[in-house]
């Protein structure tokens, strides 16, 4: 759905049983990352291991996700491990405007900042441009970055633009949730994405 | 929408003869313009019937039976009978052919009761079917001061001017025209929405947005249907240059359901609300205060020119705290010129500032104050003044309110806010102030607010 929606996401497969992780490693660049999909707050959960570069640790990870996530798991996702500032795109229909689309700071402590603006979609590209600058998360479109940190504004606002549509045109989609979303200097990589329908 | 607001003419049906009667307060309202007495209390020009079966004349008018033994036509019904008679009256008004209906009355869907809600859409469908507007039901009225229209139970009647206030709450309405008297707050319009079984804010927004006694659109709102429909309205009225302010009640969430995603545990109704509101346009406020602090500033006052504003004051504390907020709210202060200063030292104390804000010393008599004013207000550079005046023993409030005012006519472009700081004793300036327009503040801080709504961005 995302892909005809023309969002990018990370290079992945998902995964039933050891012997797909351990295919699917030898396609992927490495590090490679091993997520237990089935719920949110997959790192609070241990449902996530980070920096995997060879098949040894590829197979303790495994084994670990699969006893941590119990009856919740759903599936295996390994991926290519991004690195980039972490910002969340979301999407929520609202019972008396309709589709929203919100952005801010992302990854785990979303929440806890709060840093997020909204604006009701479909989304311009100036809509784009003025929500990012709202929060705090400006910062890093700066032309000097934060810290070093830098996130290109062009790729951000062409997937705002783009998952507003998204959640404009798929009524069955009731919210989404692309947390984080890792944006360096160059491009943009939703590297978890959660669809509610 | 124009024989709602404006009509050419008035039925009270349900008209009462006992005074504490809503009935009675709108007839009187229409008739005299008030039930308590204020300076803008002007009967209506246009015909008004009262309809009551029961009554031969009152407050002077020839009662009828009903709206349909009326011999002119009827623009507006006002109607104020029990609740379970208003689908027979509004049938009638039907066969009257009527061009609105306000719907006074409660007792239908604001009850939660079943009986409740169909009552209220038995009298939509009603209206709908005869095809006349519907306001209310469960609602204070309208009120247009410009045409001395006071079709309401409001307790008096506010001065005419710009504001066009919307609200959802009636009750509200009532306490806002008592504090306009004092704080001069002047209308355009104001419209109670009641129920909204068929009229939403939207309706109204999309009425006074092109309306050219209209400067501000304040709204009061706390649930409605058609989101959508109130941005494109909000829209349509910032393209027409008002400015829209909205307050919004009800915003704690009622509850938290399981949370499912991140973004859904971050978009609550009110921050879509203000994200839906800011987008279209409109700036969202914190409180009734804050709502009419900005609406007056906006519909008494020109917009600056540029963002390039000087504070005169004759207190250092009070002129380094309006700096300070002028920033936090984005007002910028402009540099004085090495001429202006010439001409101020001409005039002034040698220990005046010599910068902006301007401090012109605690003992500045009304001389320096005039000086002040119309050297730095006449500096083409200078597009928007703030006047502070705090109270000292050779302060004179009414000389130096009067030295604003004439300034302010001086320069019709240009923004003028003041701070006469003080209470009983400062009082006479004040008020000279509030007659003349001038939006006055007791605290700097609001003062640099409302100077923020009246410089560009």
């Amino acid at each position: 759905m995302l892909a005809s929606a023309g969002v990018s996401l990370v290079n992945a497969f998902d995964c039933n049983s050891m012997a797909e992780v351990k295919a699917a490693y030898k396609k992927l660049r490495k590090p490679v990352v091993l997520k237990a999909l089935g719920s949110i707050h997959k790192t609070e959960k241990n449902l996530i291991h980070l920096g995997i570069t060879s098949i040894v640790e590829l197979e303790v990870a495994y084994k670990k996700l699969k006893a941590n996530a119990g009856k919740s798991l759903d599936c295996f996702l390994l991926q290519e491990q991004k690195k980039g500032v972490e910002l969340i795109v979301g999407g929520h229909r609202d019972p008396v405007f309709g589709p929203v689309i919100l952005f801010g700071t992302g990854g785990v402590l979303t929440e806890l900042y709060g840093d997020v603006s909204m604006r009701i979609a479909p989304l311009t590209k100036k809509d784009a441009r003025e929500l990012i600058r709202e929060t705090r998360a400006a910062a890093f479109f700066k032309a000097g970055g934060f810290r070093e940190k830098k996130a290109n504004e062009a790729v951000v606002v062409d997937l705002l633009v783009k998952s507003s549509r998204f959640l404009v045109e798929e009524n069955g989609v009731q919210e989404f949730d692309f947390n984080p979303v890792m944006v360096t200097g160059k491009q943009a990589f939703i590297v978890d994405a959660r669809l509610m329908t | 929408m124009n024989k709602l607001i404006e009509p050419g003419s008035v039925a009270v049906i349900g008209a009462s003869r006992n005074v504490n009667s809503a009935g009675y307060g709108i007839l009187k309202s229409l008739v005299t313009g008030c039930v308590l007495k204020s300076p803008f209390c002007n009967g209506f020009k246009g015909p008004v019937y009262a309809i009551n079966p029961n009554a031969k004349k009152i407050l002077g008018k020839k009662c009828y039976n009903s709206v349909l033994d009326v011999p002119g036509g009827v623009d507006l019904a006002l109607i104020a009978v029990p609740a379970k008679l208003v689908p027979s009256v509004l049938r009638e008004c039907s066969l009257k052919k009527v061009g609105a209906a306000a719907v006074i009355s409660a007792g239908f869907a604001e009850l939660g009761t079943n009986k409740g809600k169909a009552l209220q859409e038995e009298i939509t469908r009603i209206a709908e079917d005869a095809g006349f507007l519907l306001l209310g039901p469960n609602c204070l009225g309208v009120l247009r001061p410009s045409i001395n229209l006071n079709a309401s139970f409001g307790a008096s009647t506010p001065p005419s001017g710009g504001i066009a206030f919307i609200t959802q709450s009636g009750a509200l309405a009532d306490s806002i025209i008592d504090w306009s008297l004092d704080e001069m707050y002047a209308f355009s319009g104001i419209v109670s929405l009641g129920n909204m079984a068929a009229l939403g804010p939207e309706h109204f927004v999309e009425w006074f947005a092109t309306d050219k006694k209209t400067k501000v659109i304040a709204l009061y709102l706390e649930g409605f249907k058609d989101g959508p429909a109130l941005m494109k309205a909000v829209k349509k009225a910032v393209r027409n240059k008002k400015q829209v302010f909205v307050l919004k009640g009800g915003r704690s969430e009622a509850g938290l359901k399981a949370v499912s995603s991140h973004t859904a545990s971050m978009a609550g109704s009110y921050a879509v609300f203000k994200a839906a509101m800011g987008q279209s346009g409109a700036k969202v406020v914190d409180s009734l205060e804050e709502l009419f602090e900005y609406a007056k500033a906006v519909s008494s006052q020109p917009r600056a020119k540029k963002n390039s504003i000087a504070i005169i004051t004759n207190g250092g504390g009070a002129g380094v705290l309006c700096a300070d907020y002028c920033q936090r709210f984005g007002v910028k202060l402009a540099k004085l010129k090495e001429g202006t200063l010439k001409k101020l030292d001409e005039h002034m104390k040698p220990t005046y500032s010599r910068a902006n804000p301007l401090d012109i010393i605690g003992d500045a008599l009304p001389e320096t104050y005039e000086k002040a004013i119309n050297i730095v207000a006449g500096e083409p550079y200078v597009k928007g003044v703030i006047v502070i005046q705090t109270l000292q023993t050779m302060t004179d409030g009414e000389r130096d309110a009067r030295a604003v005012i004439e300034a302010s006519k001086r320069h019709p472009d240009k923004p003028f806010v003041t701070v006469f700081m003080g209470g009983k004793y400062s009082k006479p300036g004040k008020t000279l102030l509030h007659e003349a327009g001038i939006p006055d503040y007791n605290d700097p801080k609001t003062a640099a607010k409302a100077m923020s709504v009246l410089v560009p961005k």
